[in-house]
């Protein structure tokens, strides 16, 4: 069986520690050189299976403002983030918009949702 | 009141900036400027405060009203910060068009739509330009490097993982930007290697061909009104000396958030508001808080500055420390006794102390050092 | 396009003469090929001082010049509401060889006619009048007419004030040669066609030996001399009181230290020669020069790296003739060169303005004063920026915008942005040099985006389009999402 040790550097407190992750075709076998409990989840994550929180911005017309902030309402995976940004710039939202509207619905079928972070009201 | 045209002027990008909640900007400042309205707080947006004096008199400007002559109570002072400009650092070359400072280039792009570049280089590698160079990569433009000078990044490793590696965005560490090319527009930079003294080393010049230049290569705060009302300011932060009240030495004069010293974590720009706000609401109303007793808080071992710089000792304060320079298991020291131990500091990230007990103080004064221990 | 005159070059010189030309009955073109007046590269970098006028030799043009035109400066910026103060102007020495220099300087000025000259030999006075001076200062020379100004407000205003009495002004047009037939000039070839002119001036400054060749007369080169400066917040204004020198060198007059009329802190400039005609980039040795420099004469300011807010350079058209070149040609007839105008130009602009209508006439022209000629120029109003609570709260009633602060640094209004605009400001720097808004210590951060919406509206023309300074300096180049919607860039890992 072809084991793989990745070093990968824990984000979750300053100390940073670079932890060691023991692979095997894809599963976590062991994670080495983190010093607490949380670090082990984010090493074991990020390499599995890494997401990430989505912010982004949509055009919107009528409003005081070009742009509007726009989030997946939860984390998705880390290389859909781009298409996710593309998806997005094809939209151009008409204000008024609520915070929390719904901006784009199951964005690229990932099964999350894209809503706006703010109210905005037209110009 | 404020100049800009809407609230949370500093927050309007998508970007988490706080700690503990998973609000985006907006997001979060929007509770309060909710609260606020319900409240009742009479907001004044594109109102600039044009001289503020000693006796807590402000004149203030805006379209809609005029000239504002106001006498007032108490006075908060929440200025924020400026950023470090391409003319104070002076970066040699020529003025083109294409050169902002980060935040200017947040805003250019998050509010008004518009970008400077498709082929940027960012110098600075703080917080503010790391998730620069995530929002320029996330609005389809290449971010050729992230430039810093020092040997470590000058932001939280969250955000080099997830601005600069996510993208594969190059952070040049011990690098320096050493002239602006272009005629009318940018066209590219020099990029050179620095020394321990942060000197450029001759010979190590590369020419990055890039069409944009965004500058996060500090924040200071904006004092200048505290100036004008005679506020004491302490050199090391650039904002005024504070107490446990966030009082100034100015009495029912208050200060708050990146104006007294520059913070990462909105959590704690709230935190300071909050207390600012109550006590400046108690000293309006007649029943000014005040110190039991004055104890001045000093920087120590390893310690570039501590806020607040004055406390009482007697009830329970939340101190905010600066390290100057990176360290691995460390004691952080309040008056001699041993406070907290930290895995790590860096310049970087504020330390963050809660006293609860009574600190006693010598000749009037606390010393808090941060102090390398053992490994347990 | 015809006139009586055509003027190339929209620096200093061009709009003194342009201004001095509207007194007379007379058709006047001045052509100039940037975006605006004064955006070569001289003016608007110029130091700003008005020298009293000892540096020259007596029988120069420069010495007569000097001193003519320092006597003309304070009834100038008067009429066109620009502003001067004769803050006075010292020569320090150093050292006892320097104290000889002072005496030279001072006899030379006494030849040329400028008032007041006095050495201040006792060291405890001049500490007096000058506190933040070097302690090592054994002497110096106070000129007391000496003053400052601010280049580009003047040259905009003299354009402005021109325009009110009939010029023209026409912009992003390049003059590629004076046109002449049978030994007379006939105007100029541009590249936007060609004006007529009977009467040619040649103010193209940096540019001017070039624009001279095209008419036969090539006995002069202009070669540029590049000098860098930094300038202070205005927290220093009050540093120095009066114009600091150092005893002239042979190249120049030295690195000079003072307050500007705006209430920064000026420090530069240095003096070194460059091949390119367009090199105005600062440089790593020419600032550290600069810097070094200003502690001879100021040594208190080594604390005060962290107070520069702004860094430029200039380039000085200097020719290889001693002295300023202001001559009139029998052949072409009509063509008049004023060019090589490095220092004392600024000083001397409104004087060689008077001398050039001088040898209009005596070359023929007829000079009949304009019955309606008014040589008053209202300046842009600023009662909010000077605290002028009355003047204020009478413009912002008529007007909201005149309340709206959008430069916080220097308290300049939206109001003022719009003036700006509607006397001809099309471009970021324009807004600049005649409001000031993005010269503080933010140096735009603020401003910027404010200033660059308002000139979308005003100018009717997308924010894509707004540039810095004309040309291909736009700021914006591209709206949000059209990259993403390109494609292009695609980052590796994507």
């Amino acid at each position: 069986m072809k084991r793989e040790i990745r070093e990968i550097a824990c984000i979750i407190c300053p100390v940073g520690c670079r932890a060691k992750v023991v692979l095997e075709k894809g599963e976590v076998l062991s994670v080495e050189n983190v010093e607490c409990p949380r670090g082990k989840v984010y090493a074991t994550n990020e390499l599995t299976a890494p997401v990430r929180d989505f912010f982004s911005t949509v055009r919107v017309s009528g409003a005081k403002i070009s742009v509007l902030p726009v989030r997946a309402t939860r984390p998705i995976p880390k290389d859909r983030v781009m298409g996710c940004a593309r998806e997005l710039s094809q939209i151009t939202i008409e204000a008024p918009v609520k915070l929390g509207a719904v901006i784009a619905r199951n964005i690229l079928g990932l099964g999350v949702d894209v809503v706006s972070t703010r109210d905005l009201d037209t110009a | 009141m404020s100049a800009a045209r809407s609230w949370g002027a500093s927050y309007p990008s998508a970007s988490t900036p706080g700690s503990g909640c998973n609000l985006t900007g907006p997001e979060y400042v929007s509770r309060f400027i909710r609260s606020a309205q319900n409240l009742g707080v009479e907001c004044l947006l594109r109102t600039t405060v044009l001289k503020a004096s000693l006796d807590k008199r402000i004149l203030a400007v805006n379209g809609a009203e005029g000239i504002l002559d106001l006498s007032a109570k108490a006075v908060v002072l929440a200025m924020g910060c400026r950023e470090r400009t391409r003319g104070a650092l002076g970066i040699p070359g020529t003025r083109p068009a294409g050169i902002l400072t980060a935040g200017t280039a947040q805003r250019l792009m998050d509010v008004e739509g518009y970008m400077p570049g498709k082929r940027v280089v960012i110098l600075g590698s703080g917080d503010v330009g790391l998730i620069m160079a995530r929002r320029f990569a996330m609005e389809g433009a290449r971010v050729l490097a992230v430039v810093e000078v020092m040997p470590y990044p000058g932001g939280l490793s969250r955000n080099v993982v997830q601005c600069l590696d996510d993208f594969g965005i190059p952070l040049l560490l011990e690098h320096t930007v050493t002239r602006i090319h272009g005629g009318d527009r940018l066209e590219g930079v020099t990029v050179a290697e620095v020394d321990k003294l942060r000197k450029p080393v001759a010979g190590t010049e590369k020419t990055v061909e890039c069409d944009a230049l965004i500058l996060s290569v500090g924040l200071i705060p904006e004092n200048e009104l505290s100036r004008d009302m005679g506020v004491i300011l302490d050199p090391e932060t650039g904002g005024p000396i504070v107490d446990e009240n966030m009082e100034t030495s100015l009495e029912g004069v208050y200060a708050c958030g990146n104006v007294v010293h520059v913070h990462d974590l909105v959590d704690h720009v709230t935190a300071s508001g909050e207390i600012a706000g109550r006590s400046a609401a108690r000293y309006a109303l007649g029943e000014p808080p005040r110190l039991k007793r004055r104890l001045l808080v000093k920087p120590g071992a390893n310690v570039r500055y501590v806020v607040p710089q004055v406390i009482s000792g007697e009830a329970p304060v939340t101190l905010h420390l600066r390290a100057k320079r990176p360290e691995r298991y460390v004691a952080v020291k309040v008056g001699g006794e041993l406070s907290a131990f930290r895995r790590a500091v860096k310049p970087p990230e504020l330390v963050t102390i809660s006293l609860a007990k009574r600190v006693r103080g010598k000749e009037g004064t606390v010393r808090v050092s941060i102090t390398k221990r053992s490994k347990r | 396009m015809r006139a009586d005159v055509a003027i190339v070059g929209g620096g200093i010189v061009g709009a003194s003469i342009a201004r001095e030309l509207s007194r007379y009955e007379l058709s006047v073109i001045l052509v100039e090929k940037e975006a605006d007046m004064a955006f070569g590269g001289s003016t608007k970098a110029n130091t700003g001082i008005i020298h009293a006028g000892y540096d020259d030799a007596p029988g120069t043009l420069k010495g007569r010049l000097c001193v003519r035109g320092n006597a003309l400066w304070p009834r100038l910026a008067a009429e066109l509401e620009v502003p001067f103060e004769r803050v006075g102007s010292l020569v320090v020495a150093l050292g006892g060889e320097e104290v000889r220099a002072l005496a030279e300087l001072k006899k030379r000025g006494e030849a040329n006619g400028v008032p007041c000259l006095n050495v201040i030999e006792d060291r405890g006075r001049l500490l007096d009048i000058e506190p933040n001076l070097n302690k090592e200062a054994v002497a110096a020379l106070y000129a007391p007419t000496a003053g400052i100004a601010s280049p580009y407000e003047m040259a905009i205003a003299m354009a402005e004030n021109a325009v009110k009495n009939g010029a023209r002004i026409v912009l992003q047009t390049k003059v590629t040669k004076v046109v002449s037939k049978a030994g007379a000039v006939r105007g100029v070839q541009t590249d936007k066609g060609l004006i007529e002119a009977g009467c040619v001036i040649n103010a193209a400054g940096l540019f001017s030996d070039e624009v001279s060749a095209t008419a036969g007369v090539g006995h002069f080169k202009i070669a540029p001399k590049k000098g860098e400066y930094f300038v202070f917040d205005k927290a220093l204004s009050g540093l120095v009181r009066h114009v600091l020198f150092p005893v002239p060198a042979q190249l120049s007059k030295g690195i000079v230290v003072t307050r500007t009329v705006d209430g920064n802190l000026l420090v530069g400039p240095n003096a070194n020669s460059v091949d390119d005609k367009r090199d105005s980039a600062t440089t790593s040795d020419g600032l550290e020069e600069v810097f070094a420099g200003a502690l001879k004469l100021v040594p208190k300011l080594s604390s005060q790296r962290g107070m520069i807010i702004a860094s430029y350079a200039g380039l000085r058209a200097e020719s290889n003739t001693d002295d300023f070149i202001v001559e009139a040609y029998e052949e072409p007839s009509g063509f008049v060169n004023v060019a090589g105008i490095k220092s004392p130009g600024l000083t001397a602009a409104p004087a060689i303005a008077e001398m050039v209508a001088v040898m209009l006439e005596e070359a023929g022209l007829e000079l009949r004063e304009k019955e309606g000629f008014n040589p008053h120029r209202r300046a842009i109003d600023r009662p909010v920026r000077r605290q002028s609570v009355a003047e204020a709260e009478q413009l912002i009633v008529r007007d909201p915008a005149w309340g709206h602060v959008v430069c916080r640094c220097e308290h300049v209004t939206e109001g003022e942005v719009v003036e700006a605009i509607q006397r001809g400001a099309a471009t970021l720097d324009g807004v600049k040099y005649r409001t000031r808004a993005g010269m503080g210590r933010c140096q735009g951060g603020f401003c910027a985006p404010h200033v660059i919406r308002i000139l979308s509206r005003e100018l009717g023309v997308p924010v894509t389009e707004v540039t810095k300074r004309g040309g291909s300096s736009r700021i914006l180049p591209y709206e949000v999402k059209t990259l993403l919607r390109r494609g292009e860039n695609d980052s590796p890992r994507s």
